[in-house]
């Protein structure tokens, strides 16, 4: 199974879980609320038969009657089922409900102001829910003025009865019982109904994915970088997100042609050499030859194979730059000192060609932080670029500027190069003549290599379009 | 046999034309795309070597030229591009064959055998005419089982009566298919050169193969 994050399960997992809880909470309170109403019925009822059954103790000829006794058979319905029982606190006589038969309550008596019913065990064993209060007898005034008339005052709070009146509870519970087991029964068929409902859907608001991943997945590996066919039911959540990801096929389709022309460019680079050094061999050995003929074969291969070498390792530098975090351990360079340098050698060249070169020299050091090496290779390549490109008789020129960050170099030369694909000048072996294979012309790698020894450096370089025939190219190095 | 080579690349082409001439064929040779396609639209070659990417005028606007014009010669493309849709785009665009470098010179003299030889009603590369037989390949001449030297030129000459075998030469056409300078010329050098063919291969008193058709040419009965 997949450990893999899965909407279906988060959904499954975080929806059951947060209806689990809310059932709970529902069936507790509904257990709750029923099993208070109960008791408080319960308990109101017991408290109801205990105010009734202390108004029933009389004092009577000095005897004390209980009144509920005399009524026993017309209060049967009241009565009979009642528990109850008094203790007459003076002469320790117990009087028992006719349910009692001859078993005891819990003798206890709470003085409170308010009545507390508490739990008690029937003596039958059973859950019950009991009262004690403390009652007196009461006189009616004709047994007082009886007893004035014999010269004797009765105070019936001389005399004092613990009352116990409880009820039977066990049908409370066992109602209760049933109760969470309904609730228990509700709460697991509604989370399985829930769980059932909620994976179909799920499913279903999910089957635009699938149907997504499976149109990806049967894909050929030509069409992998081929826009998805977004279908027009598409939910609107997951619409953007075709979207995008179809704009980052549409990204991975332009690298992945870059590639290819890379790929085809550099191929042509290296087979044609490689064919011109076969057709030299095989042409050599063709026949039987003399000793000049076999050096003069003998002599192109090998000018063949330097090309080839210098090829080789502009093609490895390239990619030695290229490499991702790509760091390049950077020393205090006098800029102005390496220009100066790689400058000299191409002010000949530019007049053998006619071209004029305007140049703003540097008259101080200007101190950068960058890496020698790179630095001269920049320079050589955008000067050879300038010289190359540079229309004969045209105009090439050289400023540079300062501010507080950085220092602008821009060279700037007039072409026939027809101006376009600015962006694709620094793609590898872009070349405005794709034919071009001497390693002392342009191989194409020039530019690109500059940009990736200018990355590496922390520095800018970029190209753009000054006029109809004119073209800058801009290097931007941050002052240390 | 007459040949273009259009290749930009200096090392190949040079070897190719030395190649080619050495295997006996009349080679032409252009270093960017638009003197071949001069040479092409205004020269009569059996075949052209055109390599795709050259400068001034790429190799496929060279094809699509000489094609539009109804041009019928034999091309093979030699490219370092090799992938199907790069093959497929030069032989849709009327190429008769492909080739990628680095590719074997030896291959590439038979493929532009191979296509020269559809010009003619022979498909094998051994010609005979009679007790005559030529072999392309080994480029050698025997009749009546005895071997013939012949220089470079001679060969051409017969390799191409007996390609044509049956049908009647004009000297023009001999001049252009086989002399170096296939331009101007005269016709007794044409005749010269018949003559000294005829010499070395009628050994013996051997019958005459090649017959003059007088006020039309040369021809090689089949």
């Amino acid at each position: 199974m997949s450990r893999r994050p899965s909407i279906r399960r988060w959904l499954l997992l975080r929806s059951g879980l947060a209806i689990t809880l809310l059932h709970i909470a529902l069936g507790f309170s509904i257990f709750y609320i029923v099993k208070q109403r109960m008791f408080e019925a319960l308990d109101q009822s017991i408290g109801q038969t205990a105010a009734l059954l202390g108004d029933q103790v009389e004092l009577e000829h000095d005897l004390i009657t209980f009144e509920w006794q005399e009524g026993l058979g017309t209060n049967r319905a009241l009565f009979s089922g009642g528990l109850f029982q008094y203790w007459d606190e003076q002469t320790g006589m117990t009087t028992r409900s006719p349910a009692l038969a001859a078993q005891d309550l819990p003798k206890f008596v709470d003085d409170s102001v308010i009545i507390n019913v508490r739990n008690i065990h029937l003596p039958d064993g059973q859950r019950g829910r009991a009262v004690g209060i403390r009652i007196h007898p009461f006189v009616i005034p004709r047994e007082v003025e009886r007893l004035e008339k014999l010269g004797r005052i009765i105070d019936p709070k001389s005399r004092s009865f613990i009352l116990v009146v409880a009820g039977n509870a066990e049908p409370i519970y066992h109602t209760l019982d049933q109760l969470r087991w309904v609730l228990f029964t509700f709460l697991g068929g509604s989370l399985a109904v829930f769980i059932i409902i909620t994976a179909r859907v799920t499913q279903l608001a999910l089957r635009p994915i699938e149907q997504l991943s499976n149109q990806i997945e049967n894909r050929s590996e030509s069409q992998a970088s081929k826009a998805l066919d977004i279908p027009a039911v598409l939910p609107a959540e997951l619409l953007k997100l075709a979207e995008n990801f179809n704009r980052l096929l549409l990204k991975v389709s332009t690298v992945r042609e870059r590639e290819s022309d890379f790929i085809r460019m550099v191929a042509h680079e290296l087979r044609t050499p490689i064919a011109g050094l076969r057709a030299t061999t095989e042409l050599a050995l063709s026949k039987p030859r003399d000793a000049f003929e076999y050096e003069e074969k003998l002599t192109i291969c090998h000018r063949a194979a330097t090309d080839m070498h210098v090829l080789i390792t502009r093609l490895l530098a390239l990619a030695k730059l290229s490499e991702d975090g790509q760091k390049i351990p950077l020393q205090k360079i006098d800029l102005a000192n390496c220009w100066n340098d790689c400058m000299g050698p191409f002010q000949a060249r530019f007049a053998e060609r006619k071209i004029a070169f305007e140049c703003a020299k540097f008259t101080a050091p200007i101190e950068v932080q960058g890496d020698l090496m790179l630095c001269r290779l920049i320079f050589n390549n955008l000067l050879e670029n300038a010289l190359v490109y540079s229309n004969a008789d045209g105009k090439t020129k050289f400023i540079h500027k300062m501010d507080a960050a950085a220092i602008l170099l821009r060279i700037t030369n007039s072409t026939n190069l027809p101006l376009h694909d600015v962006d694709r000048w620094f793609e590898p072996l872009f070349r405005a003549d794709a034919s071009r294979h001497q390693s002392e012309q342009h191989l194409g790698i020039g530019l690109t290599l500059s940009l990736n020894a200018a990355n590496a450096m922390g520095w800018r370089l970029s190209a753009s379009i000054v006029a109809d025939d004119e073209v800058s190219l801009e290097l931007r190095i941050p002052l240390s | 046999m007459r040949l273009l080579i259009i290749e930009d690349h200096a090392t190949l082409r040079n070897a190719l034309v030395q190649y080619f001439r050495e295997q006996g064929m009349i080679v032409d040779f252009a270093a960017t795309g638009d003197e071949g396609l001069w040479a092409a639209t205004e020269n009569a070659y059996d075949a052209i070597i055109l390599d795709l990417m050259l400068p001034e005028v790429d190799g496929m606007v060279i094809l699509q030229k000489l094609r539009a014009c109804h041009n019928p010669v034999h091309i093979i493309v030699v490219s370092a591009l090799d992938s199907l849709d790069d093959k497929l785009g030069a032989l849709n665009a009327g190429a008769d064959d492909y080739l990628v470098k680095p590719f074997s010179l030896a291959e590439a003299l038979a493929r532009v055998r191979a296509l020269i030889r559809r010009n003619f009603s022979t498909k094998s590369p051994l010609l005979e005419c009679k007790d005559l037989t030529l072999h392309t390949l080994t480029r050698k001449v025997v009749r009546d089982g005895r071997e013939i030297e012949l220089t470079a030129l001679e060969f051409r000459l017969l390799e191409y009566l007996l390609y044509r075998s049956g049908e009647v030469v004009t000297r023009a056409e001999i001049w252009e298919k086989v002399f170096e300078d296939g331009t101007g010329g005269t016709s007794n050098v044409v005749d010269v050169y018949i003559g000294y063919l005829r010499k070395k291969i009628n050994i013996g008193g051997a019958m005459n193969l090649i017959q003059t058709k007088r006020g039309h040419g040369y021809c090689i009965e089949s």
